[in-house]
């Protein structure tokens, strides 16, 4: 373990020679002022027992292509112990692993590593993680393991079968899960969700808040530099979530509310310019087994997405005329993640700029009778607007959630549809 | 009907009936609110490419709304108080080259209020040399912010809704939503109604970068003092925003083709507001300091910086470097804790009261020509302080 010369210094020390007290106030004041903090069931950016990488695309076998940079780091003056799970696009697991960071630690991870060489970069080690040190791909298995985000069938991961959309191109596409954890597994949330998470964070996840992390995915051939916070999921030791919560893992635990993390909202807003922005929506939607490939029926490309998550609604505020629209499209949050141009075939619109209302619930009451499962109602909506003025570089702004709060129980507080 | 009667029509309506998501103070979250944080902006009017900065304005409600947009130099001096109409769903996108320009948004101008009336062009020029640093007329020849000798507008800006038009034209409103203390029937999670976003441009560099611009919600749940409220361009009594973290972890690389710049916007508490100084010298709270400033390398190893003092204005935007005499970061990669709470403030609070100091931190980093501008993490804050 690395040294830590980390020391909090007195407090005396640090009221050196700034001169006479500051005689200011800017704007606001507050008798018991009461400083940011996190807060379960908020958008907002702080550590995190779990962390979602809403979306990657790593170019196979070529290296001038995108790829995704993941930095993860622990605040903690303790080790944590991170376990992570990858995900195709339509949210069927394909691989998982373990990271052992040290107290105050950061780990950077380039996802071609992983999805080229079959490996982080870096062993996982300590604890449990000793078997799993060579943890990583087969050399025989990399194409397959390519293959299983790219739409194609999977001997390896997927056991013949299909786990992502088909977009006919050579990327690989996905979304990544890292949840703090008492030690080293092997486990995956769809098949071990009764020993995964256990009351108290005592199974496999345990709830500590203390991981951070960003994510860049850069495309030097498409002028695309896009860098984020990872969304940060917080967990919730204390407030004991009663038994049919919502939670972030709540779909794969029967919604007992035993992963105790705060779930995501439902409705966002983004800001977007036609043609000039790219939507990331994430969904959450129920654990999805390998189908049998069909690829013109999952073809991204066609108008017959996988009708699953058809149930999204869409309005576009048109700044010139001041006026909204409703969109029938599912697009961009059709799938359970997804990066969609907007004013693209798949996305096609707009007013030149406005903003978009998502809202991933949509019409859920008709959807789930007719599907006869239970969705979430969760999501997370980012934008990569492509600026002129930076010569076609990309330049980030997040989405607003618009429904900050998720009720814990109950029904949606959403006031309902616009005017 | 003029907008600034659709406004506070909309206004009063949406306070005393819409109902809203239940709004989360105290966490610093990317949702709607009644104040939005611009922590840091740059302007060169001496050349069209030079740096500019832009940010947009949402309304998400479903009525038109009038907010208030303060501007403030980097040693907290209030300069140009102006205001918007947003209608509903609408968004304002504002360019600061064109408000030190002098060409602001169009509304029409109300006499009772004079941040709705147009601003004299000897007020802008005042703005102008004002945040430049050098002596301006709009404070009688002295000084209001750092004199860096670069030509550049440097500072930050406050959005807020309710605006004080509103408050200008309490015949409008309705007994109930007028007096000392928010009225009862009132939701003051109403006026969490602002979002939006920043962007640096610098065409010459072919950088454009953004982020959102953080949001502070309103609520009953938070208690006024009331001897500085009266320099907030807020709200109606009763409505007192949420405070923003103290403590941040800033990612940091440097090296190899790779820059970090820091961006910290102090906002100290308690006592009156910021005044301009005679020209020559710093203001006597000059340079401010922080309680910790620790720097971990990707292992973990930890310095502490506390000894330097990286941020010393209200506003700042700060390369960090190993060769930075005032922010000597001694690794590549890894991140910095920064306590920003203001050590003076500590002893106005009596030792053991609260901390009276928030901040906000983001930070700029460039890498081979590209760039970004992210949110920096809120850290959580020590229970015994």
């Amino acid at each position: 373990m690395a040294s830590v010369r980390y020391r909090v210094a007195a407090a005396c020390r640090r009221l050196s020679s700034s001169g006479s007290l500051l005689p200011l106030a800017i704007a606001f004041a507050m008798l018991s002022a009461t400083p940011g903090r996190a807060v379960i069931g908020t958008n907002d950016l702080v550590p995190a027992a779990t962390l979602l990488l809403p979306y990657f695309e790593v170019a196979v076998d070529n290296p001038q292509g995108v790829t995704t940079i993941i930095r993860i780091r622990n605040v903690d003056a303790t080790p944590a112990v991170v376990h992570a799970v990858v995900w195709t696009d339509l949210g069927v697991p394909t691989v998982n692993f373990n990271i052992l960071l040290d107290s105050f630690q950061t780990r950077k991870i380039d996802l071609r590593d992983l999805f080229d060489e079959g490996n982080l970069g870096f062993p996982a080690f300590g604890g449990n993680c000793g078997s799993l040190a060579e943890q990583g791909i087969a050399p025989a298995s990399i194409a397959d393991f390519q293959g299983a985000h790219r739409g194609r069938a999977s001997t390896d991961f997927l056991s013949g079968r299909c786990g992502a959309l088909i977009y006919g191109d050579r990327i690989a596409r996905g979304y990544i899960t890292f949840d703090s954890a008492n030690d080293c597994s092997t486990s995956n949330i769809v098949e071990d969700s009764s020993t995964y998470f256990q009351n108290g964070g005592v199974g496999v996840a345990n709830n500590r808040n203390v991981l951070w992390g960003d994510y860049s995915m850069i495309d030097e051939s498409q002028m695309l530099a896009h860098s984020e916070p990872m969304v940060h999921v917080e967990a919730s030791a204390e407030d004991d979530l009663p038994s049919g919560a919502r939670t972030f893992y709540g779909q794969f635990i029967g919604f007992s509310s035993t992963d105790d993390r705060e779930p995501l909202a439902q409705t966002w807003g983004v800001r977007y310019f036609h043609q000039l922005t790219d939507i990331i929506c994430w969904r959450d939607q129920p654990a999805r087994e390998p189908f049998v490939c069909e690829p013109a029926k999952f073809a991204a490309t066609q108008s017959n997405p996988p009708p699953i998550l058809s149930n999204v609604v869409v309005s576009v505020h048109d700044h010139e005329s001041n006026s909204d629209t409703y969109l029938d499209s599912p697009v961009p949050c059709d799938s359970t993640t997804r990066r969609t141009t907007v004013g693209s075939e798949a996305f096609p619109a707009f007013p030149k700029t406005g903003w978009i209302r998502i809202d991933t619930d949509g019409d859920l009451p008709v959807f789930q009778q007719t599907q006869g499962f239970v969705v979430s109602h969760q999501g997370f909506v980012s934008v990569i607007h492509r600026n002129q003025t930076s010569g076609g570089r990309s330049l980030a702004t997040g989405g607003v959630a618009l429904d900050p709060v998720l009720p814990i129980a109950g029904s949606l507080t959403w006031p309902g549809e616009l005017p | 009907m003029s907008p600034l009667r659709v406004a506070i029509t909309a206004l009063v309506a949406a306070l005393l009936v819409t109902p809203s998501a239940r709004a989360i103070s105290g966490a610093l979250d990317d949702v709607p609110g009644a104040v939005l944080l611009l922590p840091y902006f740059e302007v060169d009017l001496d050349d069209p490419n030079g740096a500019e900065t832009v940010f947009t304005v949402h309304n998400s409600s479903a009525g038109p709304i009038l907010a208030d947009v303060l501007l403030v130099t980097d040693w907290g001096v209030s300069t140009l108080n102006f205001t918007i109409f947003l209608g509903p769903r609408a968004v304002q996108e504002i360019s600061l080259r064109d408000v030190f320009l002098g060409r602001f948004p169009d509304i029409d101008p109300v006499p009772a209020c004079p941040t709705l009336g147009p601003i004299a062009p000897t007020t802008v020029a005042g703005a102008v040399t004002a945040h430049r640093g050098e002596a301006t007329a709009l404070f009688g020849g002295f000084c209001a912010g750092h004199p860096f000798a670069d030509g550049l507008l440097r500072g930050f800006a406050l959005i807020s809704f309710p605006s004080q038009c509103s408050s200008f034209a309490t015949a409008e409103l309705p007994a109930a939503t007028q007096g000392a203390a928010a009225p009862q029937g009132i939701n003051p999670e109403a006026a969490n109604v602002l979002w939006g976003d920043y962007v640096f441009v610098e065409r010459t560099a072919g950088v454009a970068v953004g982020e959102l611009l953080p949001a502070l919600e309103v609520g009953f749940s938070l208690v006024a003092n009331t001897a500085s409220l009266t320099t907030a361009p807020l709200i109606f009594p009763g409505l007192f925003p949420e405070l923003p973290p103290r403590i941040w972890g800033i990612p940091f690389s440097i090296g190899d083709g790779n820059t970090t710049e820091v961006i910290v916007l102090h906002l100290p508490i308690g006592g009156g507001l910021l005044t301009s100084i005679p020209c020559g010298a710093p203001p006597n709270w000059f340079p401010l300091g922080q309680t910790e400033l620790t720097a971990f390398d990707e292992d973990g190893v930890g310095v502490s910086l506390d000894s330097f003092r990286p941020f010393p204005l209200v506003t700042n935007r700060v390369t960090a470097g190993l060769f930075n005499v005032s922010f000597p970061v001694p690794f590549n990669e890894g991140w910095l804790r920064a306590d920003l709470l203001l050590p003076p403030f500590a002893i106005l609070s009596g030792g053991g009261g609260p901390p009276l100091s928030f901040s906000y931190a983001a930070v700029l980093q460039r890498s081979d020509g590209r760039a970004s501008l992210q949110r920096a993490l809120a850290l959580p804050t020590p229970v015994v302080d």
